[in-house]
């Protein structure tokens, strides 16, 4: 299909509501990241929002990696 | 609902005796697959760690600006609501020194470019920026936003007429509004940049350098003999700048003491 118009792509092909609920931004250890959500417990993290040079060094935080959150229950702390 | 890491205990580049860490017998077999996995998603294992805190961040300009419109989520983009609070945050931490922007654009939402640029422009810390690769349209003005300004040498800057993506101007209104937009984002970049206003405009509506529109694309020493930006380099001469305005700065300060 060739398309031959002067409206743009997503005004021709709108992007379902459910992509943009997907990610997420979330703080973890002081560090914003936005994720992707991947099931309830999980999220695998797409980039890092910081304007810190040592943030990107953190090996827990490569984007790519995987997060698991998990409801804790009393203690509201980073395990 | 906390963020807890996956399974293995956290690794520490710095610290590789961590008593934490899975001994070389056992667990040997778990380290070699979480490091398989690490390849896997990230084709490579480890960077290196600096062992002191950086005195000059970095801010990157990635993609498209994105303003009051939410783009969808396969376009790679850097929002503004996110920038902001970062520059404050620059502005606020005295143990920031320096802030280094690098810029990838293709341009974006002009109000939002212009307020991003307005907040580096008025930061009191040296500011130093790159363009590495392109920083087309409102990125021109975010460039020139910083102290001192750097370009790649194959890195390009489309410079054109401020325009609505593929739809027709319906009134005379309308233009009129584009072209009072089109002022705010020339004055920004005469009053930030070297070049002069007939040369900016020039190239902004010179005929016949893209293909089928109005416009110029400006490559890495072009744009620094029309003024634009003020040298062609890397980060490695970004950063040397960088330290060196910072330095100037500490001087002066001692000077007010």
């Amino acid at each position: 299909m060739i398309l031959y118009t002067i409206m743009p792509h997503d005004a021709v092909f709108p992007v379902e509501e459910s992509e943009y609920s997907n990610q997420s931004v979330i703080e973890w250890n002081g560090v914003q990241l936005l994720v992707e959500r991947h099931s309830l417990t999980q999220c695998r993290i797409i980039q890092v929002l910081s304007t810190n040079p040592e943030d990107f060094m953190n090996v827990m935080t490569q984007p790519g990696q995987m997060l698991s959150m998990e409801p804790v229950p009393e203690k509201q702390e980073f395990l | 609902m906390d963020f807890k890491n996956q399974g293995e205990p956290p690794l520490n580049p710095t610290n590789p005796s961590d008593p934490k860490q899975p001994g070389p017998s056992k667990d040997q077999d778990k380290t070699k697959s979480s490091l398989v996995d690490k390849i896997q998603q990230l084709g490579q294992t480890n960077v290196p760690a600096m062992d002191e805190q950086s005195n000059i961040h970095c801010l990157t300009i990635i993609g498209q600006i994105e303003g009051h419109m939410q783009l969808p989520p396969q376009n790679k983009t850097t929002k503004y609501e996110h920038l902001i609070p970062q520059i404050v945050a620059i502005e606020q931490n005295p143990k920031i020194e320096g802030l280094l922007l690098i810029l990838n654009t293709v341009g974006g939402d002009v109000e939002a470019g212009l307020a991003i640029s307005e907040m580096i422009a008025s930061l009191s810390k040296p500011t130093v920026s790159i363009v590495l690769g392109g920083g087309h349209s409102i990125g021109v003005p975010i460039a020139c936003s910083a102290k001192y300004s750097f370009i790649a040498e194959t890195a390009t800057m489309t410079i054109h007429p401020v325009r609505l993506t593929g739809l027709v101007i319906g009134v005379p209104q309308t233009f009129e509004y584009l072209d009072k937009m089109q002022e705010r984002v020339v004055s920004f970049v005469l009053k930030h940049s070297n070049i002069s206003e007939d040369k900016f405009k020039e190239l902004m509506f010179s005929k016949g350098n893209l293909t089928r529109d109005i416009g110029t694309n400006v490559i890495g020493d072009d744009a620094v003999a029309y003024g634009l930006i003020n040298e062609v380099g890397g980060v490695g001469q970004a950063i040397k700048k960088l330290n060196e305005l910072i330095e100037g700065q500490k001087q002066k300060g001692d000077y007010v003491q």
